[in-house]
């Protein structure tokens, strides 16, 4: 398959928001805004993902993802205090093709395998929260509660109980265009068969060569695409340089 | 005049806005056999799991719908995705549960033998590929259309106008249309503008006299 790469579009269910280390959260426009932008760059996916969902005891607004899907003819993952059988059903109702579990599988597990058997693996992206690249713990419930579990070990559980991708992000490196934590994707992808969306930290078009060395089937990009002139188009030219086939 | 069948478990607003955009005029999502009109084509969507479908298919009177449009040849049937895979006679993801039928042949798990380097599910982009035939779909070869699947058909027999996808060294089958009967295992809803393209020719075939 080809690599594949995804913006993401953070919400605090009002607007569109930014944050650094899974805070500091800024409103910096209209969500729809950012989706017909990314739908007209012909994009190969898009993430949308409620950062306050849990915290506020909420689900990511169906509305807002029925709006956005409607945006769309390309594949929209969407994540936020999804945390049972109905609200995931009635998110997939609403348009959502795959959806993102954070709190649930660091906290719950068990809600993973109910999702599998009642929808099968390929609608589920489970999330694994890295708190930092030392592989010592990770974090849930948007960013407010560590749990203190290897990210790697949380994947090769995850994957166990029916995943269908991972998404790896990293705390300290979100939204600070930094750099990726490579070593921690190519760790996961190593311990795992399922596809592996390498998150936080990308800036320019070497992260993205770097994180598809190290294994990751997709990277998800937030602050590059939002503040930088890069766009998609333009990190795909420099990836067909170095050999590597992107669609398009 | 085209209806989807809902099993409550998927998004079909994107079907149904992708055959719209292609100028159908009239799409219905239907929730159980007795909603159903005749229309000239049916369509099975779907993404979840086989055997958690195969109940939806009986328990809503699908299953009855389906064979009986098929063997008055009233309706075409199309299948997407896990409608693709319910098309055959059973699937390794549940053993024991039956699919239609309408087209031999069994449902395999997608395998990561050594020195395959492709992850399953198999997500993402990769192209459409015919067997060097004429087909149906020519504008649309060797475009990326979106897959999201762990599992593949294999047909007892070559399917008309088939379209396969390479997977590890081999390449499975992904589509095909007959006279009043086809399917992708890709999502052409999601697949931009060739799958606007791949849905016009579905819109046409449904006019078009078996």
């Amino acid at each position: 398959m080809k690599p594949r790469i995804i913006p993401t579009v953070l919400t605090d269910g009002t607007s569109q928001v930014k944050g650094t280390e899974f805070n500091n959260w800024r409103t910096v426009g209209h969500v729809l805004s950012a989706v017909r932008v990314h739908s007209a760059r012909d994009v190969d996916e898009l993430v949308l993902l409620d950062v306050k969902a849990t915290l506020q005891g909420r689900t990511i607004d169906r509305e807002l993802v029925a709006e956005a899907s409607k945006e769309l003819r390309i594949p929209l993952t969407v994540g936020g205090g999804v945390s049972s059988v109905a609200g995931f059903a009635e998110l997939l109702a609403a348009g959502a093709d795959k959806i993102v579990i954070g709190t649930a599988t660091g906290e719950a597990p068990e809600f993973i395998s109910e999702l599998a058997s009642e929808f099968g693996s390929q609608a589920i992206v489970c999330s694994i929260d890295s708190i930092d690249d030392s592989r010592k713990s990770v974090c849930v419930r948007s960013g407010s509660v560590v749990k203190h579990i290897d990210p790697v070990a949380l994947a090769i559980r995850s994957e166990r109980l029916g995943a269908g991708e991972l998404l790896v992000q990293n705390v300290s490196r979100d939204g600070k265009m930094g750099g990726m934590a490579f070593d921690l994707f190519s760790a996961v992808s190593k311990a795992v068969g399922i596809p592996v969306i390498g998150s936080s930290g990308a800036a320019s078009a070497e992260d993205f060569i770097k994180a598809f060395d190290a294994g990751c089937s997709a990277v998800a990009c937030g602050a590059a695409l939002q503040f930088t002139d890069s766009t998609p188009n333009q990190i795909k030219a420099h990836l067909r340089k170095v050999g590597i086939t992107v669609r398009h | 005049m085209i209806e989807i069948l809902s099993f409550g478990l998927n998004n079909l607003s994107s079907v149904k806005n992708g055959l719209e955009a292609v100028g159908e005029k009239q799409v219905r999502i239907i929730s159980e056999a007795s909603q159903s009109q005749q229309p000239d084509l049916i369509i099975l969507p779907g993404t979840g799991h086989f055997g958690a479908v195969t109940r939806e298919l009986s328990s809503r009177g699908y299953s009855d719908l389906i064979d009986a449009a098929y063997s008055r040849g009233t309706s075409k049937i199309f299948g997407i995705c896990l409608g693709f895979q319910l098309l055959f006679d059973t699937s390794d993801e549940s053993p024991g549960e039956k699919g239609l039928g309408l087209v031999a042949g069994r449902v395999h798990k997608l395998s990561q033998h050594d020195g395959c380097q492709e992850r399953v599910p198999r997500v993402g982009w990769a192209p459409i590929l015919s067997n060097g035939a004429e087909t149906v779909f020519h504008d649309a070869l060797g475009s990326d259309v979106y897959f999201s699947h762990s599992y593949y058909a294999v047909p007892e027999a070559p399917q008309p106008h088939s379209l396969h996808s390479p997977h590890c060294k081999d390449k499975i089958l992904v589509g095909f249309l007959g006279e009043r009967i086809g399917g992708f295992q890709f999502h052409p809803e999601r697949s931009s503008k060739a799958g606007l393209t791949l849905l016009a020719t579905i819109s046409k075939w449904s006019d078009s006299e078996a």
